[in-house]
């Protein structure tokens, strides 16, 4: 029959069609931001020429680079320790039962669900509620006293990318045959060794898929890094942010593109290491 | 790190190690379902003993509870007449084969294999020989390089099992190895299994829900039911002398019939059923006049033209390949029985019989069991 | 519980201490704190008065006559809301045929090819979409110098209500294909296939067998969307300019330039109600037409 041939082909096509609707909505404007960073006139509303001069700025941009090495240094320490958290968080929750355990799974998805800015706000709250109970029992005045930085920003930090890693380590941990574990401790190894040698190799994936998750929060995370920052602990987001508020320089353009070639290799990474990863076996001699 | 190791290794004679068990008093409770219920076991060393039972009736649990993956709510294990009911399970010499069987994804065969030698620092040369040893017993010598996404379930469960026996634990625990895998290839795996025993010589306990694998393998069978052994014994005796209804149906097929005890005489009854008479044997003393109920197998039931047996008649008779059936009724009754005969010679097994015809029962007094309840 | 039970709960209950104490330390405690302090009184160097008071509640209720940017805290949460409720809506419209189309690929290489293309926006940072947008419609920018270029004139784009609730949609998009998809992949085709042989149309089929077996995935991807958009700071900042301002730009204000933290607290207070309104009303909504 051609009419349901022809319906069939019309709602084909208005779904091809829309989809690419909005795939266009996703990348034209940061594609567009990607060819101007190359872009030697100084407005966007004309091409110049190609450049690469707005790039060459970037490493004597002293502030910036500053941003840049604040937001390495949280990104460097808040994964492996809130990786490290989620791991066990996830091995204390999978498959156990306790009283509270719905209790305590609600609490610790407050991260996930609760607003950036409630969070920012209500950190901003707290640190300075606790920093001046500290500054009071230290005895610090307004010149040596403890402020908002980078301490602040990585306990902020720390706390988020544990809630989101685990939840990708959990994943990982629930696809687990829980026999495997038994039967290592059936075989004669203690919690710690069948954990070493049998449960890390087997969720590695989801315990890397979960310290990759943590770093790009923490790299990318503004509104809460705005709230909990202090002078001279401003990181990248922050940085960008506040050069928008005066005239747009072009190198916030390049800066813009390195960014998103980042995640985008780190993500290009992150599955080439999964497909090659389903892979690996380890034979008897090597462990 | 200094570990001891191995606790509970008793040499009994020469290299082998004993593998005695002892379970008493053992309750396990899951909030408010108590799964096993006051066990009382003793698994010799050296002995196959089979759990058997329908999903439910505790007997994986018990076994996890030798294992140490599980705590008794109540009660003690003991290995060798030494407490292991509180030491963990790396600490028992006690290895498991699981039903999912539990290979390590990201080790090989041969590392998989080594990997209680490793945790117990064996010399890398003779680990090497022993796993090759355990890969050679359950013939999977070829595969030592294979990783476990490769193998087949059949090779998976082998490669379990070596696993579990190449260091030698004092008893190996068996928790439904065969039943992923199909009828063929579980019916050649009894074999290998009860061979492999008789080559190690050391005490394997076994679960199953399949009564042909646990008459056919061990040496004896415990019958679970909700949490308690109903009876344990050898094969043959379960088989001809199941102590209650429960057992007589699970294991086999069993006719139950009602009948009141007319005579009694030493071990001997003489039991009126229906309208005629018919003898039985009996465990335990019988009082003239008691209500009991017979049980006897399908294949041992004679049907006469006449006798002393109650009346019956022939309701169908059926084809099943290597045996024909008929289904008999008890006159008086709705009591329906089945009659099993195999299919040896040319003609028909029941002889001249067909459906409607009038018959007598029959059989040997050894061949019918007085239950107990 | 004998003793190797209870070693065995203590080591688990070790395992999830830290992070558990992370969480209530650093989200539960400071809820908390906020919620006290929107029944205090401000403090004049910033932070709070330990004075009980309900002043923050009656100045959020209180029709504002000299803001010039808004009448009234309620009317701007009540408009955010209303602009996060369209927003989602058509998010999902947009979001239903990809995640759809991604989901009825049959060469497994074009679905992870399109779904790769759904993921590296939702890793990107949000604030290089953002500003990618901004660079876009800037009044010196890409368009707007086409624009020229064709002979038309320049137009505002920025700051204005409409393009912040654009930037909504563009914002949340990677977050409700996604779900959906998980959502659609899911479904179980034989009963769609079932539907379809049993005579139904294309129509029959989509509301009477598709939807109910999306409808989890649906439901979450809008209560995430919802969430996300009502609570946007960026978007109506870097998009709006001030003139379109949403309830996250006015708690903001509250605590940073104006320092009046009971105030701000309280609109917090607000936002985490209204946004506990809509997830639950969304899971009512599921019952309800279960």
């Amino acid at each position: 029959m051609s009419s349901a041939r022809t319906r069939r082909a019309v709602s084909g096509l208005s779904l091809g069609t829309s989809s690419v609707l909005t795939l266009a909505i996703l990348y034209i404007p940061v594609v567009v931001l990607v060819i101007f960073s190359f872009n030697s006139a100084r407005t966007g509303a004309t091409w110049e020429s190609f450049t690469f001069d707005w790039y060459k700025e970037i490493p004597r941009d002293r502030q910036l680079m500053r941003a840049i090495t604040n937001s390495m240094w949280i990104a460097l320490i808040a994964t492996p320790v809130s990786t490290v958290f989620a791991t066990m968080l996830a091995l204390g929750l999978e498959g156990s039962r306790f009283r509270g355990k719905r209790a305590t799974q609600q609490v610790l998805n407050l991260p996930i669900v609760a607003p950036e800015i409630i969070t920012g706000v209500s950190l901003l709250a707290a640190f300075s509620l606790v920093l001046r109970i500290i500054n009071d029992v230290l005895g610090r005045g307004n010149a040596d006293a403890i402020r908002f930085g980078r301490p602040t920003i990585l306990l902020a930090h720390i706390a988020f990318d544990t809630a989101f890693a685990t939840l990708i380590v959990s994943a990982s941990l629930r696809n687990l045959n829980p026999a495997i574990s038994e039967a290592s401790l059936d075989l004669g190894a203690t919690r710690w060794q069948t954990f070493w040698k049998i449960t890390l190799p087997a969720i590695r994936p989801g315990v890397l898929g979960g310290a990759l998750m943590a770093f790009t929060l923490s790299i990318d995370n503004f509104v809460i890094t705005f709230f909990v920052s202090g002078p001279g602990s401003t990181t990248l987001p922050i940085e960008i942010y506040e050069r928008l508020s005066r005239t747009i320089s072009p190198s916030i353009n390049a800066v813009a593109t390195l960014i998103f070639a980042s995640s985008v290799i780190v993500l290009g990474g992150a599955l080439m290491a999964q497909a090659i990863g389903s892979r690996s076996t380890v034979n008897s001699d090597g462990d | 790190m200094v570990r001891n190791f191995l606790i509970v290794s008793c040499r009994a004679n020469g290299d082998r190690v004993a593998g005695q068990i002892d379970i008493r008093g053992v309750t396990k409770r899951f909030g408010a379902k108590t799964v096993v219920d006051a066990l009382d076991l003793q698994v010799e060393d050296g002995e196959f003993l089979s759990l058997l039972g329908p999903s439910g009736c505790g007997k994986s649990t018990t076994l996890r509870m030798i294992a140490g993956l599980e705590q008794p709510s109540e009660g003690r294990v003991w290995l060798n007449e030494i407490d292991i009911t509180d030491l963990p399970p790396h600490k028992r010499s006690v290895n498991t084969v699981f039903q999912s069987y539990a290979l390590f994804p990201h080790l090989n065969v041969a590392a998989n294999i080594a990997y209680a030698l490793k945790l117990r620092r064996v010399d890398r040369s003779k680990i090497a020989n022993q796993v090759s040893e355990a890969l050679e017993m359950v013939q999977m010598t070829d595969y030592a390089d294979h990783t476990p996404r490769q193998l087949s379930g059949g090779q998976q469960q082998r490669v379990a099992l070596a696993r579990a026996i190449v260091a030698r634990p004092n008893v190996l625990l068996l928790d439904e190895p065969l039943s992923a895998l199909d009828l063929k290839l579980r019916q050649a795996m009894r074999l290998e299994l009860k061979r492999l025993h008789q080559r190690l010589g050391i005490t394997f306990v076994y679960v199953t829900h399949d009564q042909g694998e646990a008459l056919t393998m061990s040496d004896r069978v415990a019958v679970m039911h909700e949490g308690k052994i109903l009876q344990l014994d050898k094969p043959e005796v379960l088989y001809e002398r199941p102590a209650t209804r429960y057992v007589a149906s699970f294991i086999g097929d069993a006719n139950l019939m009602n009948a009141v005890v007319a005579q009694v005489d030493g071990s001997k009854v003489t039991l009126k059923i229906g309208d005629g008479e018919l003898s039985a044997i009996s465990a335990t003393g019988l009082a003239t006049g008691a209500d009991v109920t017979v049980s006897v197998r399908p294949q041992r039931i004679q049907l006469l033209q006449q006798g002393s047996g109650p009346a019956g008649v022939i309701l169908e008779l059926t084809y099943l390949g290597d045996m024909v059936s008929a289904l008999v009724r008890l006159n008086g009754t709705d009591q329906h029985l089945n009659v099993l005969r195999l299919n040896i010679d040319r003609g028909h097994p029941f002889g001249e019989l067909k459906p409607g015809d009038p018959i007598r029962l029959g059989w040997d007094a050894e061949a019918a069991q007085v239950l107990v309840q | 519980m004998n003793t190797v039970e209870h070693r065995e709960q203590r080591r688990l209950f070790g395992l999830r201490a830290p992070a558990v104490v992370l969480v209530v330390a650093l989200y539960l405690l400071p809820l908390v704190l906020i919620l006290a302090y929107s029944f205090l009184e401000s403090g004049r160097a910033g932070s709070v008065q330990w004075v009980p008071s309900l002043d923050a509640y009656r100045e959020l209720l209180r029709p504002d006559p000299r803001a010039s940017t808004y009448n009234g805290y309620v009317t701007l949460l009540v408009r955010s809301s209303w602009w996060a409720a369209l927003a989602t809506l058509v998010t999902l419209a947009l979001s239903l045929p990809l995640a759809t189309f991604i989901a009825g690929r049959r060469s497994t290489l074009a679905k992870n090819a399109l779904l790769v293309a759904v993921v590296i926006p939702f890793w990107t940072s949000m604030l290089v979409r953002i500003y990618a947008v901004r660079f876009l419609l800037a009044n010196g920018g890409p368009v707007n110098g086409w624009l020229e270029a064709l002979g038309l004139e320049r137009r505002v784009f920025l700051n204005t209500p409409g393009i912040v609730f654009a930037g909504l949609v563009y914002t949340a998009l990677p977050f409700m294909v996604l779900p959906l998809y998980a959502a659609i992949e899911r479904a179980d085709r034989n009963v769609i296939n079932a539907a379809r042989d049993l005579g139904a149309n294309p129509f029959q089929v989509f509301f009477t067998v598709f939807v109910p077996l999306v409808r989890a995935g649906v439901i979450a991807g809008c209560m995430l969307v919802f969430v996300l958009s009502v609570s946007q700071y960026l978007v109506p900042t870097l998009l709006g300019g001030g003139k379109a301002n949403m309830i996250a730009n006015v708690i903001e204000n509250q605590f940073n330039e104006s320092q009046n933290w009971p105030l701000g607290s309280a609109i917090s207070v607000f936002l985490v109600v209204f946004s506990l309104i809509g997830t639950w009303w969304s899971v009512r909504f599921d019952e309800e037409t279960n």
